[in-house]
């Protein structure tokens, strides 16, 4: 299984209900269809380096997950279908790699963060 | 020319390359910030020549520029700056 990282940008007029649920949908989308998610990072709303649909600023979602190259290819199909979506991009981080060893990483390096946290909270 | 002596005092020479002196500094599509100061106001590459950065490092730094530019966290060109120049 293959390792990516997909950009989209988002309408940034959407409300954050309406945000949650172009997330989900593709979450959802993206696990039907034999992938794995990793980490769903938001970047919320930013300048566009340049117009996108007549748009100045746009909603980053960053998603790191694992899939096949047919999964990548059916998602990017959809994200064009989708007004919602401005851009995207996807970009192959790894070939061959474990998703659920990927996983595992991501939710000890959590854990480190809650730890560290809880200890700094001590520290005061 | 005025505008000349300016292109010429915008770059400053290093003839180190900077990512291979800091191994902290990484290479990141989705970090504009690092790779706008490897870009020049128009938002072009600064060649490997002025920037003094290896060939390794600029070939990753094109690539992501480039990847940068495709997700419009970096411009491609700026239309401002043309507006004045012509």
């Amino acid at each position: 299984m293959r390792h990516y990282e997909m950009i989209y940008i988002v309408n940034p007029n959407l409300d954050a209900e309406a945000l949650s649920e172009v997330v989900t949908k593709f979450s959802d989308l993206t696990k039907r269809l034999k992938g794995y998610i990793i980490k769903v990072n938001e970047w919320g709303k930013r300048r566009l380096a340049y117009e996108v649909k007549r748009f100045d600023k746009g909603y980053y979602i960053v998603v790191d997950f694992c899939g096949l190259p047919e999964t990548v290819k059916e998602l990017e199909r959809n994200l064009t279908l989708d007004d919602r979506v401005l851009k995207y991009l996807t970009v192959k981080l790894d070939e061959d790699v474990d998703p659920e060893d990927l996983m595992r990483r991501e939710q000890e390096k959590e854990e480190k963060v809650e730890e560290s946290y809880e200890q700094a909270l001590e520290g005061e | 020319m005025a505008y000349n002596e300016r292109s010429k005092g915008v770059f400053i020479k290093h003839k180190i390359c900077r990512f291979c002196a800091d191994p902290n500094l990484k290479i990141d599509y989705k970090d504009s910030k690092i790779l706008a100061v490897f870009t020049t106001e128009r938002g072009k590459i600064i060649p490997r020549r002025i920037s003094g950065n290896c060939a390794r490092h600029q070939r990753m730094l094109a690539l992501a520029i480039k990847r940068a530019r495709n997700i419009a966290l970096l411009p491609f060109t700026t239309a401002k700056v043309k507006m004045k120049e012509y």
